[in-house]
């Protein structure tokens, strides 16, 4: 039956495809249930925040909004938040060029370190930055106290650029690192070849075929940006931005209707930029990012340029790695700020009220990961493999997690799922699930991206051979797909570990999760004991990852050995 | 445009490779390849053609040796300081500019007005059949018509040297002859000196002037494609080169500049060989050796194949040996069926003496 398909990639929104449906009945039932799933968990929750925005009582009215954009403080969080994005995202996007050119144009030494250094932050809890932020410049900070900076106040916009943008570069850097490495060197050395200066090749070359990267970077970083809840709850101070005025006005002022108004204001400039990326942006693209490097060739730089890069990496590399050191001094020490003695009272005290939040957040993640690494898995197969109707919707859908900022989506879960039939607020289910379809977007595209370089003949030949499209997925494509499977279910497992925005709507007494006590832990200033937990945190992520590339580089021998 | 002497003397180059060991790529390379002549880099991939190619245009240092453009040396110089233009592989058209953009960007960088590059473009954009295609991508043209922009490219800066890295090899096969033709017209009608690498031999042989033949980093045989053809100087330019087959023989006497030899019992006339004497060996072409009913080196016939133009057949020798002769323009009538007693000649002006 495979055979007959026909050789298309896209399918067009309905036309064919409905005949192949009807013929396999197994790819109709997952369509439907993933459908269904996708509905139910992802866009219902969105509705239920945009209804409620709109229909506070029984009647539908824009009263909210206008109480919102009349009250100047509202009004100013809306503005904020779009300030600390552009901010946020302009140096991100700039340090993370700087690092992908250094690292993919350049023969700097310690390449190799760079490049692994540069993911630390991708799997730090969220305000670990701001932690150390705290524990150095807040009031009773080292870096404070040192140069005698009594009046100097780290909460704000300027703490919170610093933060974000060392904790969200590596987006930036990942996506040009792409793009650099795509672009072949044979551009860059024909213009040399032709006349054109080190500089002249950059300009003319380089730089103009990063732009849609760069554009790519900058808006991606804009949606963290804007979706971050727990960097500005901790180090906001006076500079307040929609998500935390959304999560404060729904639980703690108990206004609901408002509360969703401004998760609706968050929602749109999130939605905006990640389409304008998406739909846009990466149309204009000149290079396809495949993620295979062209070639390893350089061009000469000056000696200069070459230092100046290395002098700007060792530095935000240096950064990282203080921030790093921090915590963990900080969780040994007496009194940050006051009393420097080694102590071990804070991991006694986190032990105490940490053990259950570490043992509920491991098993919340532990069931979720799996769940949502064949998850989306099949999503990805599908949305590769398989043509029928409403492909591009299922497929936009199941990336939305991508664009909707974590603040959104646990307003619509609790709004959604606290009453019968579906009443599972207070549940680990309703964790689980927030995971699941918050984490899966990063599955399916690495899914798909794996898909797409192997053949699709391989799969034929099981099924000519006889063998169903369920089995030959369960025995041909997925050992195939195997380290993409596994690198999503660290990612997902990472992410779930490490996730705030969303968990803090949900967690309940019974089930709680590490970083929302780490952030209360915060925010009473305990901060030898949200030191401890953080460092818990990072290990726990740590150890996940060995495993992780464990098990990968397992397959890959066993390949190699073959 | 003043075509210029390329000279490379004594060239080296050493790649690290994993492990700690190293490649030697390009092994002491001597040649002097002459204005407005062109040259072809022929050899199997791995040979160190591109390497060659990429010390020429300044994209790799050389290890140690030199390489003078004119009388100048070059060898430490930019690429962008050299007077060099390279046809790529890839052709490396960047895909932000037009057409147009693309073939005058070299002149950028070269003291030319407006008027003039626009002029320079048109002349050349017209001289290799791109008229009328200036404003469009270079992702909306064919493989065909992206290899010309990429040549106009390279010969609008008028440089003292052009260089191509197999150009032709992601055309398919109709349009690879037709190309080739149109790269000699044109490297002829501008006296260009071009240095063209290649893994190819008829590319090779159509175009050249002269075929540099390489092996593992070293020149084995410098010529025109007739010498190179007719007289490969190593069994493994012999070998690279087309079909060729290996009698052994012995020297009887030398006869002038050729040479008697004894091959199965009967003596051959070698027209011109090298001073050797003993066993050695005759290298003879498919096409330049016949089957008679009556006359020549007995043979058995293993195998005949019919190709068309020309039937391949291979024969057994009395030592066990089997050679391949083409039979061109074959007749049905006159067919040699495996198994068949036959007899082996060989033309005499078309066979060659190598060392053993
Ligand atoms: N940048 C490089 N680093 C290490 N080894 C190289 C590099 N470039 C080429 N080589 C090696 O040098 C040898 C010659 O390569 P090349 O000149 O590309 O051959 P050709 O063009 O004749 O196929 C090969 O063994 C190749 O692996
Ligand atoms: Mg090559």
């Amino acid at each position: 039956m495979a055979m007959a398909q026909p050789r298309r990639r896209r399918s067009r929104l309905g036309g064919v495809g409905w005949w192949q449906l009807k013929q396999d009945p197994i790819l109709l039932l997952t369509v439907l249930l993933v459908g269904a799933a996708l509905l139910l968990f992802i866009v219902y929750p969105l509705v239920r925040v945009f209804l409620l925005s709109i229909k506070p009582g029984d009647k539908f009215t824009v009263d909210i909004y206008r109480q919102v954009l009349n009250s100047w403080w509202l009004r100013q969080s809306f503005y904020n938040s779009l300030l600390l994005g552009t901010l946020t995202a302009t140096f991100s996007t700039i340090v993370g060029f700087i690092f992908a050119f250094a690292l993919n144009r350049t023969d700097i030494p310690l390449k190799g370190v760079f490049g692994q250094m540069v993911q630390l932050p991708m799997i730090s809890p969220p305000f670990m930055f701001t932690l150390s932020v705290i524990l150095l410049l807040g009031r009773n900070g080292i870096v404070t106290k040192a140069l005698g900076l009594g009046n100097f106040n780290i909460y704000g916009l300027n703490g919170l650029v610093l933060v974000q943008t060392i904790s969200m570069f590596p987006i930036a850097f990942n996506t040009l690192n792409g793009v650099l490495q795509a672009i072949n060197p044979d551009l860059e050395e024909g213009a040399l070849d032709l006349g054109a200066s080190r500089w002249a090749v950059f300009r003319n070359i380089t730089l103009p075929l990063s732009v849609p990267g760069l554009a790519s970077a900058w808006l991606l970083v804009f949606v963290n940006s804007l979706a971050d809840f727990a960097n500005p709850m901790v180090l906001g101070g006076t500079f307040d931005v929609l998500s935390v005025q959304a999560y404060l006005q729904f639980t703690g002022m108990f206004n609901a209707p408002r509360g969703t108004a401004l998760a609706v204001m968050l929602l749109l400039p999130a939605m905006t930029a990640f389409m304008v990326q998406r739909y846009w942006v990466a149309r204009k693209s000149y290079v396809t990012v495949t993620g295979k490097p062209s070639s390893h060739r350089i061009l000469k730089v000056s000696p200069w340029l070459r230092w100046g890069l290395f002098a700007a990496c060792s530095l935000i590399i240096l950064v990282i790695l203080a921030f790093y050191g921090t915590v963990i001094a900080g969780a040994f020490v007496k009194t940050w700020g006051v009393d420097f003695t080694f102590t071990l009272e804070h991991w006694r005290y986190a032990w105490d009220v940490g053990l259950d939040s570490i043992k509920s957040t491991l098993t919340l993640a532990a069931i979720a990961t799996p769940v949502t690494g064949i998850f989306a898995m099949i999503v990805a197969f599908i949305l590769v493999r398989k043509q029928f109707p409403g492909k591009k919707i299922l497929a936009f859908v199941s990336m939305l997690a991508f664009a909707v900022p974590g603040t959104v989506v646990g307003i619509g879960y609790i709004l959604a799922f606290n009453e019968p039939p579906l009443l599972l607020s207070g549940t680990a289910l309703i964790i689980v699930l927030c995971f699941v379809f918050r984490e899966m977007p990063v599955g399916i595209e690495s899914g798909v991206a794996s898909l797409m370089q192997i053949d699709k003949s391989i799969e034929e030949a099981s099924t000519n051979l006889g063998a169903s499209s369920s089995y030959t997925f369960a025995k041909i494509t997925l050992p195939l797909i195997k380290p993409a499977f596994l690198s999503g279910l660290f990612f997902a497992f990472a992410r779930s570990m490490t996730a705030v925005s969303a968990i803090i709507f949900l967690v309940s007494a019974r089930w709680h999760h590490l970083t929302v006590l780490i952030l209360s832990q915060t925010e009473i200033m305990r901060l030898g004991a949200a030191s401890v937990l953080s460092l818990i945190l990072i290990i726990i992520v740590l150890g996940a990852f060995a495993l992780m590339r464990l098990a990968v580089g397992d397959t890959i021998n066993r390949q190699l050995a073959k | 445009m003043c075509a210029q002497k390329v000279e490379l003397r004594q060239l080296v180059k050493i790649f690290p490779a994993p492990g700690g060991t190293e490649v030697r790529a390009v092994d002491e390379i001597d040649l002097v390849i002459e204005p407005g002549e062109m040259v072809t880099f022929l050899g199997p991939s791995g040979c160190g053609k591109t390497t060659t190619l990429r010390m020429v245009a300044g994209f790799e240092m050389p290890t140690s040796g030199h390489i003078f453009i004119g009388n100048e040396d070059v060898s430490n110089k930019a690429p962008n300081e050299r007077d060099t233009a390279m046809v790529f592989q890839s052709y490396a058209l960047f895909p932000h500019m037009t057409v147009e953009e693309n073939v005058g960007y070299g002149l950028r960088f070269r003291k030319v007005s407006k008027q003039q590059a626009k002029e320079r473009v048109e002349r050349i954009m017209e001289l290799v059949g791109l008229q009328g295609l200036g404003k469009r991508a270079p992702g909306q043209l064919s493989g065909g018509q992206q290899q010309r922009v990429a040549l106009a490219r390279a010969l609008v800066v008028e440089p003292q040297v052009l260089l191509f890295d197999e150009p032709l090899s992601n055309l398919d096969a109709k349009l690879r002859e037709y190309m080739r033709e149109e790269i000699r017209r044109v490297q002829q009608e501008l006296g260009i000196t071009a240095i063209y690498v290649t893994h190819d031999q008829s590319e090779a042989m159509a175009l050249s002037d002269r075929i540099v033949v390489m092996n593992a980093g070293r020149i084995e045989q410098v010529g025109t494609p007739q010498e190179i053809y007719l007289r490969p100087a190593t069994r493994f330019v012999a070998d690279f080169i087309g079909k060729v087959n290996f009698l052994p023989c012995e020297v009887v006497s030398r006869q002038g500049s050729g040479a008697l030899v004894e091959a199965f019992g009967r003596q051959i006339a070698v027209a011109d060989a090298p001073e050797l004497s003993g066993k050695a060996s005759l290298v003879v072409r498919p096409e330049a050796m016949f089957l008679d009913k009556g006359e020549g080196i007995p043979v058995t016939v293993v195998s005949s194949v019919y190709l068309g133009s020309a039937m391949e057949i291979r024969v057994e020798l009395p030592n066990g040996d089997q050679v391949t002769v083409y039979k061109s323009n074959p007749n049905l009538q006159e067919v040699f069926a495996a198994g068949e007693q036959a007899f082996l000649q060989l033309d005499s002006h078309a066979v060659h003496l190598l060392p053993n």
